[in-house]
């Protein structure tokens, strides 16, 4: 481990420091667990505090650090009577945290969290029923929390999977690599036993994860690269949709966008497969316009049209 | 060499909350044992000293020495802005934010130091491991503290510069949300930060011009329930295995009843046409609206149109 900086070992000593004074001769134990740091770092810590006072440095201007064998305590800490105020990161880190927590099932409106953000809430003057709105998946949270589990135990597990370009639901075993996320968005890096490849799977269209009891040797780690650059071999088409519909070029990959005197936008789209643009087609509606296409996506958008109405007509 | 550097900030720091009189960078040169008598050296040294207090957020201020003419900037800290007030926490309850707090990690942050300053770890942290992350986005503290303290904020979004009175902060399926009085569209919208173009600049406490009641305006982030059409109860029929995606896409927003075959039958609350129909259109062939009536037209007059090619 990294040897602590000088203000990493500044921020402990600001809050440890008015703790122990608070206290009547606290455990040396009780210390350690509490700011998670060894005896030693204690007695480090401790060291450079006795040593702390106003100028002049006379004996009684400085803080006085009685140290026994089990027990501590601190006092003539007038100016560090208090610990420094919680920062923006920090106060809506311990907040939000609190407050996710109090949307899952189980939760006592009137136990020791509530009470206790409650209190934190109210002396940094939040409102916390108004202010602040923290909602969990419950499924993603259980699944992000399994993978988490198998990534670290190189645990094998059985994957249920929905590819919403392919429209498709598929079934594998995966050797989960990594968790990460990007734009709000969790995806897990796995390689696939049945094709051997590594894939990048979105965690909210994994249907079912169930670990397997067997393990695996890590393969090396994919490289971040590969993971979103769509495949080379790719087909495109270029679409012409109107002005209102510019979220097209927002939420999706576009190769080129042009904007068309008419406030029309012209935009080439890398097409993963068929699926995805008939959906992206039947979307837009009729006001969109397939531009230049191979010829076996060019008429896809009145084709899919065609086949779903054909079942709403049978019914 | 870490620990002269650790006491010359502890003495800087203890120094300048003691004073109520601001003291100047040749008096703290003076007091502050560790400072080089260069003056010099002595100003390269304590300029890094307050870039490190600014950086752990320590409220230093320059303040004119009173009586000094020409103006002469001096330093202290203010101990009420300083200190954190005493909030007061029974052992369970610091243990029960210490569980909160590790159970549900925002990405990035570092609860340690902020724990430590209520009171330290205590409880047991082992029995959970981070079993749910949120994400963080860009200017998410600074809008929370936009949030809790009334900030009029500036921002650019889709292109356009917004004034906005912000009321709430919300995180929700992967993002965070700023809901406010929005100037210039005369009402309440929600704001995506992951979303918000360029630097955010919020204003002083209490500088909301307008007083939005929460509670008037729950989060919506269904593109269906988000427009001024006519509310309708849009009925939606989602089947295997699109129905467990479409069920969780809606979340609490739309009642459900599942069929025996693995569907899954939605009740949405449509305020958008618009929004329902790409919702619908999303799931392919495995989606089918059952009704009201004018809403199975709507979907059956889109797809005629679009079956005949481009207009």
């Amino acid at each position: 481990m990294a040897r602590p900086s000088a203000t990493d070992r500044l921020a402990r000593i600001l809050s440890m420091v008015p703790w122990i004074a608070s206290q009547d001769s606290p455990r040396i134990d009780e210390v350690c667990a509490r700011f998670e740091i060894t005896r030693s770092e204690l007695v480090a810590d401790l060291d450079v505090v006795f040593v702390v006072g106003l100028y002049p440095y006379t004996p009684e201007s400085l803080i006085e650090v009685i140290l026994d064998e089990d027990h501590v305590s601190i006092d003539y800490t007038n100016f560090f009577e208090r610990p420094l105020r919680l920062s923006k990161d920090e106060a809506l880190a311990i907040l939000a945290a609190g407050v996710a927590s109090s949307t899952q099932p189980g939760h006592d409106p009137t136990g020791p969290l509530a009470r206790g953000i409650g209190k934190v809430a109210a002396v940094l003057d939040i409102d916390l029923d108004e202010d602040l709105g923290v909602v969990l998946d419950e499924h993603a949270a259980a699944t992000h929390q399994m993978l988490d589990q198998a990534v670290n135990e190189r645990r094998v597990v059985h994957l249920g999977y929905f590819s919403h370009a392919r429209n498709q639901q598929t079934e594998r075993d995966v050797e989960p690599l990594r968790l990460f996320s990007t734009d709000g968005v969790w995806y897990l890096d796995a390689h696939c036993r049945a094709t051997d490849e590594v894939r990048v799977f979105r965690l909210d269209r994994i249907t079912e994860a169930t670990p397997t009891d067997a393990t695996f040797e890590p393969t090396p780690p994919p490289t971040e690269a590969n993971a979103f650059r769509p495949a080379p071999d790719l087909p495109t088409v270029l679409v012409e949709i109107a002005a209102t519909d510019a979220w097209v070029v927002d939420q999706y990959p576009v190769e080129v966008v042009e904007r068309l005197e008419s406030g029309r936008i012209r935009a080439e789209l890398v097409v993963s497969a068929r699926p995805w643009l008939e959906r992206l087609l039947l979307q837009l509606g009729p006001s969109a316009r397939v531009i230049r296409a191979s010829a076996d996506l060019e008429n896809c958008g009145p084709e899919a049209a065609q086949r779903l109405l054909e079942s709403y007509r049978s019914r | 060499m870490a620990t002269p550097k650790l006491e010359r900030l502890l003495d800087l720091i203890a120094e300048l909350l003691h004073t109520e009189r601001p003291l100047t960078a040749e008096q703290l040169q003076g007091r502050i044992p560790g400072y080089p008598e260069d003056w010099d050296s002595f100003k390269r040294s304590f300029e890094r000293d307050k870039a490190d207090l600014r950086e752990m957020d320590i409220p230093l201020r320059i303040e004119t020495v009173p009586g000094t003419m020409p103006a002469i900037d001096g330093y202290r800290i203010d101990q009420e802005e300083y200190g954190l007030p005493d909030p007061g926490l029974e052992p369970d309850e610091l243990a029960a934010i210490h569980l909160a707090a590790t159970a549900v990690r925002l990405d990035g942050a570092d609860v340690h130091t902020g724990l430590r300053k209520l009171g330290g770890a205590i409880g047991h942290d082992d029995a959970v491991r981070g079993s749910a992350t949120l994400t963080s986005a860009p200017h998410l503290s600074q809008v929370f503290e936009a949030v809790g303290q009334h900030r009029q904020m500036v921002f650019r979004y889709r292109d356009k510069d917004r004034v906005v009175d912000p009321f709430r902060l919300h995180h929700e399926r992967g993002h965070w949300y700023v809901q406010g009085h929005d100037h210039d569209a005369g009402q309440a919208r929600s704001f995506r930060l992951d979303r918000v173009q360029g630097e955010v600049t919020v204003g002083d406490a209490d500088s909301v011009e307008v007083v939005v009641d929460p509670t008037q305006h729950p989060i919506r982030l269904d593109a269906w329930a988000i427009g001024e059409d006519e509310p309708v109860e849009a009925v939606l029929r989602v089947r295997p295995p699109q129905a467990t995606l479409a069920a969780r896409l809606v979340g609490t927003s739309a009642a459900k009843e599942w069929d025996e075959d693995g569907s899954v039958v939605l009740t949405l609350p449509v305020r958008s046409v618009d929004g329902f129909r790409r919702f619908a259109l999303s799931f392919l062939d495995a989606a089918e609206v059952l009704g009201p009536d004018a809403l199975r037209d709507d979907i059956v007059h889109w797809l005629e149109a679009t079956a005949q090619g481009a207009d």
